[in-house]
Parts: C-alpha cells; structure tokens; sequence
C-alpha cells in the first residue's frame, strides 16, 4: 500500500508560519534564481487571483497588482522537506518527496516520469509517497490516522492523504482531497478509482496527450478498456505504461529514504582577516575538511549553513542550498564565500561556524578501470540495520566453528548476521 | 635529471589524486582492462558463450535439474564477484545452502550474506530494496516450485545498478509470469561423467543460451570437476 500525502501551499504556508503573517492578501515566494524572476510557491488567496507557479513575476503583477511576495529561500524550504521525511522515516524506509518546485527544475530530465510540466501542481504542494509494504485494509485505515496525527503534531499543517496499491492512484486520490482529509482505496479497486479521471492527469508529455484526444480517448476509463498490445503497438513502451497506469496496475518504485547527514566545523578567527585571500583560504581548508568527512561517509552536500560571530557576541547567519549535490570541495568553498558576502558584517569576527548537509549517497562509478575499493560489503552492512528492521532478523553468515569436523553440517554454523549502527 | 622528472610526475599524480579521488589515475600495468557491464562467473566458457558473463543491472536465469551445475557457476559468479569488491548475496528459501560448497568455490564466507526471509515475497523485496541502493554486487535466488513473484519492480531498481540478480531453478515453470523480466535465460542440462582409471573425476553439462539482450546465443559444453573424495568426507 502506498500513501500520498498533499500539503497544498506549502512554502506559504511555511512562510506564513514563521513570519506570523495572517494576512488574506495574495502572496507568492519568488524565485531569482533565473535571469527572470518567477513565482516558485503561491498562497490560497494568489491561487484565487489565477496565479500559477512558475510564471513571470511580470505576469504575476499583471494579474495580481496588490501581490505580496517575498524571495523564496530554497534552503529552509528543503530543510522543512527534510523535516517531513525525517517523520515519516517511522513509518517505512521507502520515502520519496516531490515539489512543485522539483518538478520544474526536473522537468527536463528523463527523471521527469512523474514530473511533466503537465504534472506542475497548481497550488504549489508538497507531496510525499510512503510505501508501507503490504498492510489490510484495516491497517491502512489505522496507518491513515496515525500518519495524520504524526504530522499534524509536527507542523500542524493541513494536509490530505491518499492511499492506493500504486503511486499514480494514491497521488490522484491526495489530489482529489481537501485538507485534512483521507480516502483509501481498497486493494483491487485502484482502476475503478482512475476510471472516470481524464487522459490530462496521465504523467506523459503533451504530444501525447493530444495524440490521445485525436483518437478520442478522454478518460482513464477508456484507455484501461483497451488491450496493452494495441497501445503498446500505437505508442511503443509508453502504451504499455499508459495502460499500467490506466488499470491502476503500475509499479513505480519508492526510493529508499536515506537520512541525511551533516558536519560541521568551527574555528576562531582573530578579527576580520587582513585580506580576501586570507579568508578564502581559510574558508577552504574548513570546505575541505568537511566535503572530506561527508564523502567518508558516502554523501555529497547540498545544503551549506555559514554562521560568524562577532566581537560583541552577536550572531549572523545565513543558508544556501545548492541546485544540485557537490563534494568538491573548491566548489563548496566558493559557495560558502558568496555566503559570507551577503552577511551584514559591521564588526570584528571571533568564531566563523560552516555546516554542510547532504543527504545524496555518491557511488563511485566514474574511472572503474582502476580497482575498487572494498566499499560495497561496508555499504551492505550499514544497509543491514534498516532492512533487518523492515524485514526481521533474516540475515546471516555463514562460520566455520570446527574445522576437523567430520560432517560438513558440524563444520558450519549460521549466524546472524552484525550489521553497522545505523547512519 | 630522471629524478627531477620523477620527483614532479609523483607531484602531479599526488595532486590528480588529492583533487579527484584515489582511483583517478593509476598506471597502466594497475589497470584490468574487463567488461564492466559483465559480471564474470569465473567459467571459461560459460563466460565465453555470455560474451563475458552475466549482465549488471539485469536479472537472470539459470535452468537445470540439480546436478548440471547451476549452483556451482552461481557460487563461482559470487566468488569472482567478491574478488572485484562487490557484495555477494545468497537468498536461500528452502534453508539448504551449503557452506562447504560455497568455500570450495572460494568464497569468503565472512563476506557473504544469506538471507533466509519468511517467504519469498520478502525476499524478493529485499533483493530491491538492495538494488535501489546500487550496491555493487551479485543476488543470487535458489528457487524452489513455487511461481516466482513479479520482478518488474527489481528489474527498474537493478536499471543502472552495478548489481545483478541470478535465479537458479530446476524447471522454468516458475517463471511463466515473471519471463518478460528476465534479461538472459540460460538452461543447463547433464550430459555425463568424465571417468579417468575408473574413477570420475567431473561432470559435464551442456549450456544452452535462450536468451541473452547482448546478442549471445548457442550452447557450450562446460565441464565442472568434482572434489577429491577426502574433501566431501
């Protein structure tokens, strides 16, 4: 059974939140991350006004002159993702969250299966899929409340909750909701589920689409009623998966959640360094060390967190996370350079403190040519400990206890296999 | 002069290495030049009728009454498997795998992990859960009567993994539902004992490819030598 759970607006809301903003009035997260600002989240009141993620701000004004906005700050935005992961980490080791804001920068991708700019959620939510194996139906009843529960005592948002034996009829069901609701599809009845929806809810792209219209096919209904071959024969492979998803017989794959990490690294610094270089140089070696600690451990960061201290004892900080996951640590030091930049620094440093957070495990499968290191049994037992919690105790090694035994059944002995802490 | 030359080539490859990784550069004569995309099964001519070995980031399927070797190659497969540093994986349903077996075929047993699930679903699932981590390795399944349950799933997390996954099974009816998923398909038949002075020394079987997405196909004649007797004592 797999759940989606939907939180509409969730960077305003966040936003909101946080400011202790109540207000009605239209209100939108900017994104400058592109040589033309666009809207990356929206609030209820803007979606009202026909604003859509991802236009113009000029387009924005244009429809929305009294707009409120404020600039979108990708990293406290990944840090609630994390956030909300980290929760619903409880429920299973098979977690995947997606945005409407990853949606966007994927949607150039091969990755962008379910991304397709068709696909862009008009309220700008957040969206997490939860595999929870194979659970009864009053398990999911039961799984549906605690899961509720778990998140609204987190945060406190609304958010709505659909569950499906697949990934396609959990996010339609999410999406047909309104906050702080939850509906269940019983096991079996995810193509009745799907059958009225249109051809348009379908993740594939808008040839496609159009391709589907022109042969009349308008419903998800109609294509599940027709034999894979035939649309397999029209469409090539994308046929069948039209069909798979159409009967609610798709099996797309939940990631398996890895927990992040962080490092982090203080050093004192006596009053502001004498010149630029002298604080890049610092800068780097503090980089370097901790992209060295991150990459021991398997990861690559993408969120970087730079706090300085002055000589009052006053604290600045600031956080930039990156577009996508680096372990160069050059790179890293750059970034946390501009960081400090934009920090308003009026007096003499005492502490300059550097975090960096990362959560993608980088397998190194470029230069295979030369030898590999002995990572990847190391990789299978850290692996072991949530496996041996999802699936019992059903891992062992085999030991020779006696060798002189003159049975080979006496010789060896089963035993359970160790695994490391996890991370 | 040769030293200078020396000292500052040492200099670069320190500073390619400090700048990209350990394995970025290294000399020829440390290079194994393989088939990445293969993995070896330590057969000569197993692996010479696969154009190399089993495919990475594929499933497949041997197919043999017990006794025409599928164990013994699948066990050789983990060992080479072990010796390139990948995870190695022996999913054993009916609780008969046999450790002196497996050490013969030069496993390390410390590193191989056996997983005995409570049913086969389950160990299907861990077989994926694994590839979605893309660990290098081999999985092996030593199945028994029982329909082999939907693999499509393991077949998208095996995509791009440096991971394979072996089934070995007595007859192909298991796999009715699941054929479409499979990526090479070879069956393993007995064809006799070789006996030298009236003694038998090994076995042969004859390897006949089904299906194979690199293009192989054909049959081999693969002869396996048994143990002398003192070591099955």
């Amino acid at each position: 059974m797999i759940a989606c759970l939907r939180v509409p607006y969730f960077a305003t809301l966040i936003d909101a939140r946080d400011s202790g903003r109540e207000s009605d009035r239209p209100f939108a997260l900017i994104s400058y991350d592109e040589a033309q600002p666009n809207v990356a989240s929206i609030s209820a009141s803007a979606e009202a006004h026909g604003l859509r993620p991802g236009m113009s701000l000029r387009a924005a004004l244009t429809l929305c002159p009294d707009l409120d906005s404020h600039p979108f700050d990708r990293a406290r935005f990944r840090r609630e993702i994390d956030g909300l992961m980290a929760t619903l980490s409880a429920f299973s080791n098979r977690i995947e969250a997606d945005s409407g804001l990853a949606l966007r920068s994927d949607s150039r991708r091969k990755a962008a299966y379910y991304l397709s700019p068709a696909q862009v959620d008009p309220q700008s939510a957040a969206i997490c899929y939860i595999d929870l194996g194979r659970i009864t139906l009053e398990e999911s009843f039961e799984r549906a409340q605690v899961l509720r529960q778990a998140l609204l005592d987190r945060g406190g948002l609304p958010l709505a909750l659909g569950m499906a034996a697949g990934r396609f009829a959990a996010r339609l069901a999410a999406t047909s909701l309104n906050p702080d609701e939850a509906l269940v599809i019983r096991p079996g009845r995810d193509g009745e589920f799907l059958a009225p929806y249109p051809t348009a809810a379908l993740p594939v792209d808008q040839e496609t689409l159009r391709q589907l219209d022109l042969l009349g096919l308008h419903s998800l209904g109609q294509i599940a009623a027709l034999p894979r071959a035939a649309l397999s024969d029209r469409f090539g492979r994308q046929g069948t998966l039209l069909s798979q998803l159409a009967q609610g017989e798709e099996k797309g794959v939940i990631a398996l959640y890895v927990p992040r990490r962080s490092e982090t690294l203080i050093q004192d610094v006596e009053g502001w360094p004498a010149d630029r270089r002298q604080l890049e140089s610092l800068l780097f070696q503090m980089a370097s060390e901790l992209a060295a600690r991150l990459a021991a451990a398997g990861c690559a960061a993408d969120l970087i967190d730079l706090r300085v201290e002055d000589e009052e004892g006053q604290w600045l900080g600031e956080s930039l996370a990156l577009r996508s996951p680096s372990s160069g640590a050059a790179r890293l030091a750059d970034a946390a350079f501009d960081l400090l930049l934009t920090l308003p620094i009026r007096r003499h440093l005492q502490t300059l403190e550097l975090r960096f957070s990362g959560a993608a495990p980088v397998f190194e499968r470029q230069l295979s040519l030369f030898d590999r290191p002995p990572v990847a049994i190391d990789q299978l037992r850290a692996a072991l400990a949530s496996l041996s919690g999802r699936y019992g105790d059903c891992f062992y090694v085999a030991r020779l206890v006696d060798p002189d035994a003159r049975i080979p059944e006496a010789r060896f002995r089963l035993e359970p296999a160790k695994h490391e802490p996890p991370l | 002069m040769e030293k200078i030359a020396d000292t500052a080539l040492e200099q670069t490859l320190r500073q390619i290495r400090q700048r990209w990784g350990e394995r970025a550069i290294a000399p020829l004569s440390r290079a194994r030049l393989r088939d990445s995309a293969a993995l070896p099964s330590g057969h000569s001519a197993f692996d010479a009728l696969l154009k190399g070995g089993l495919p990475r980031g594929a499933i497949s399927a041997l197919i043999g009454r017990p006794g025409s070797g599928k164990g013994r190659l699948a066990l050789q497969a983990l060992a080479c498997e072990q010796a390139e540093h990948g995870a190695a994986l022996w999913l054993d349903l009916q609780h008969c795998f046999d450790p002196a077996a497996a050490q013969r075929a030069g496993l390390d047993l410390d590193q191989l992990l056996i997983l005995r699930p409570s049913d086969e679903a389950d160990g299907i699932a861990i077989f994926e859960d694994l590839a979605a981590l893309a660990i290098p390795g081999l999985m092996v399944a030593q199945w028994h009567e029982r329909p082999v349950p939907s693999l499509s799933r393991l077949r998208q997390s095996l995509r791009g993994s440096g991971a394979a996954a072996l089934l070995l099974l007595d007859s192909p009816g298991p796999l009715r539902r699941v054929d479409p998923d499979l990526a090479l398909r070879v069956s393993l038949k007995h064809r006799g004992w070789v006996q030298e002075g009236g003694q038998v020394l090994a076995f042969e079987a004859l390897a006949r490819v089904e299906r194979d997405p690199r293009g192989g196909q054909g049959e081999a004649l693969l002869r396996f030598d048994l143990p002398p007797l003192e070591e099955l004592a």
